[in-house]
C-alpha cells in the first residue's frame, strides 16, 4: 500500500468516525434545546452534567458547538481524502481545539460536578480517536 | 500492434445490445471532444458504429469518474449536513413536550375528596405557579429553593401549587409523595415537602426510605401512628394518583413541569430568569384586564 493510499484511508476513517460523533452531538443538542436535560424524566445521567452551567457558553449549548465541530471535521476529512491539501491544514487545528476542550469537559465532570454523562464520555472517546487518526497520518507526506 | 479479435467481438455484441442509446452516447462523445469548437458538425445517427460507441462509453465512464472525484466530496458534505439537520429537527419535534393548558374551569380553591391541592402563598394572588414535581428529582429540589426566593420577591402577588408527579424511574419517589400527602392530612404538607427536598440526597440512596420519612415526620411534629396509617391509606394513594392522572392528561412527561396561570412554561424558560419573566408577564396581563 502506498503512503498516499494509506493517508486517504485514514482521512476516510476520520470522516466516518466524525459522523458518529456528529450523531451523538446532535442528540445531545436536541436534549439541550428541548430542555430535557434540565428535568428528570430524560436521561438520568445527563441532566446533572448537561443541566449544569458548564453545559452552555453564552447561552449556546456546548453540544451544539460540538455538533458544528464534528461537522467541520467531517467536511475537512472528506475533502482531505479526495486530495484537497487545504482541508488537511484545517483539520489539524480543529481536532486540536476539540481535544483541548474535551480535556476541560472531562475535568469539569470529574472534579467540579462529580458526575459523568455517558454521551459526553462517548464524545470524548470519539475526539481522542480522531486525534489519534490525525497523528497517524504520515507527517512527511503533509503538503 | 496485435488486435484482440475476441474483445472486439464482445464490444460489438455489447454495442449492438444498446442501439437505442447509440445516438445519445455519440452525442455526449461529441460534446466532450469538441466542446471548444463550435464549427465541428454534430454527429449523425448514421455515423454511429458499434466500435465507436464502446469508445464513447469508455470516455463517458472516464468523464463520470472525473466528475465524481471532483464533486463527490461536495455531495457527501451536503448529504451529511442535510441528514444531521433533518434528523435533529425530527428528533426535536418528537421530544418537545406538547403540554396542554390547564382548563380555566378547574377549581383552584383547595383540596377536597381525592384531589390533592397544596397551596403556598396568598390564596387570592393574581398569579399562580403550579408545579408537577417529583421528590426524588434533583432539579425539583433545586427548584424548591428557588420557590422560596419567588415567594419573598412577589409576596402576596404569587401563590404556589404543588402536584405530585412521581416518576417510575425513581425508586422512592412514590413513597415520598405518599409521605408528603400523609403529612398534608395533618396540615404539614409544606413542612414535609421542604424536608424531603432538603434531605433528598440521603433518603434517595437509603435501602429503606420509609424509616427516614417517619423520622422526618417526628421532626416536624406529626402524630407518628396517624402518619403511618395515612401513608398506607387509600386516600393518600388516590391523591397521588389523581395528581399523576391530571399530569398525564396535560401531557406532562418530565419534572419539574411548570404552569403559570394555567399556561405551560416553555422548557427553555425553566430557569430563574425565564420563570421571573413569565410571572412578570402574567402580572402585567392581570393588571391590564
Amino acid at each position: 500500500m502506498t503512503v498516499s493510499r494509506f493517508r486517504t484511508i485514514l482521512y476516510a476513517v476520520a470522516a466516518i468516525v466524525s459522523v458518529i460523533g456528529l450523531a451523538d452531538a446532535t442528540y445531545l443538542s436536541v436534549q439541550a434545546l428541548t430542555g430535557e436535560t434540565l428535568s428528570c424524566g430524560g436521561s438520568p445521567d445527563c441532566f446533572r452534567v448537561l443541566g449544569s452551567s458548564y453545559a452552555r457558553i453564552g447561552g449556546i449549548p456546548v453540544a451544539l458547538l460540538g455538533a458544528l465541530a464534528y461537522f467541520s471535521v467531517f467536511a475537512s476529512a472528506t475533502f482531505a481524502a479526495f486530495g484537497y491539501a487545504r482541508a488537511r491544514t484545517l483539520l489539524i487545528p480543529v481536532i486540536g481545539a476539540m481535544f483541548v476542550f474535551t480535556l476541560w469537559l472531562l475535568y469539569v465532570q470529574a472534579f467540579l460536578l462529580h458526575a459523568y454523562c455517558r454521551y459526553c464520555l462517548f464524545s470524548a472517546a470519539i475526539t481522542f480517536l480522531l486525534a489519534g487518526l490525525v497523528i497517524a497520518v504520515p507527517a512527511s507526506q503533509e503538503e | 500492434m496485435p488486435v484482440n479479435n475476441d474483445t472486439m467481438t464482445n464490444d460489438r455484441d455489447v454495442a449492438s445490445a444498446i442501439p437505442a442509446s447509440c445516438f445519445l452516447i455519440r452525442h455526449l462523445d461529441f460534446v466532450i471532444t469538441n466542446a471548444a469548437s463550435s464549427t465541428t458538425p454534430a454527429p449523425s445517427l448514421l455515423r454511429c458504429s458499434p466500435h465507436l460507441t464502446i469508445q464513447s462509453l469508455r470516455r463517458s465512464f472516464w468523464l463520470f469518474r472525473h466528475l465524481m472525484k471532483r464533486y463527490l466530496p461536495f455531495l457527501l458534505v451536503a448529504a451529511v449536513a442535510l441528514a444531521a439537520f433533518g434528523s435533529g429537527a425530527v428528533l426535536y419535534r418528537a421530544k418537545r413536550p406538547q403540554l396542554l393548558a390547564i382548563p380555566e374551569t378547574r377549581n383552584l380553591t383547595g383540596k377536597s375528596g381525592t384531589e390533592s391541592m397544596h397551596i403556598r402563598g396568598n390564596p387570592d394572588a393574581p398569579v399562580t405557579l403550579e408545579e408537577f414535581g417529583d421528590f426524588q428529582c434533583p432539579p425539583c429540589s433545586s427548584f424548591a429553593g428557588f420557590i422560596e426566593e419567588l415567594l419573598k420577591q412577589y409576596d402576596s402577588r404569587l401563590r404556589i401549587v404543588f402536584r405530585n408527579f412521581p416518576l417510575p424511574a425513581h425508586e422512592h419517589a412514590r413513597e415520598a409523595a405518599l409521605a408528603a400527602e400523609a403529612a398534608g392530612m395533618q396540615g404539614r404538607f409544606w413542612e414535609m415537602h421542604d424536608v424531603l427536598y432538603r434531605e433528598q440526597a440521603v433518603w434517595s440512596k437509603a435501602p429503606n426510605a420509609r424509616e427516614l420519612f417517619e423520622s422526618y415526620a417526628g421532626t416536624i411534629g406529626l402524630n407518628l401512628d396517624q402518619f403511618r396509617k395515612d401513608m398506607d391509606s387509600e386516600k393518600a394513594k388516590e391523591r397521588v394518583d389523581s395528581d399523576h392522572a391530571l399530569g398525564d392528561s396535560l401531557g406532562v412527561k418530565f419534572t419539574p413541569t411548570l404552569y403559570i396561570n394555567n399556561q405551560p412554561v416553555e422548557p427553555k424558560d425553566k430557569n430563574p430568569e425565564g420563570v421571573r419573566a413569565a410571572i412578570n408577564a402574567a402580572l402585567a396581563r392581570k393588571s391590564q384586564s
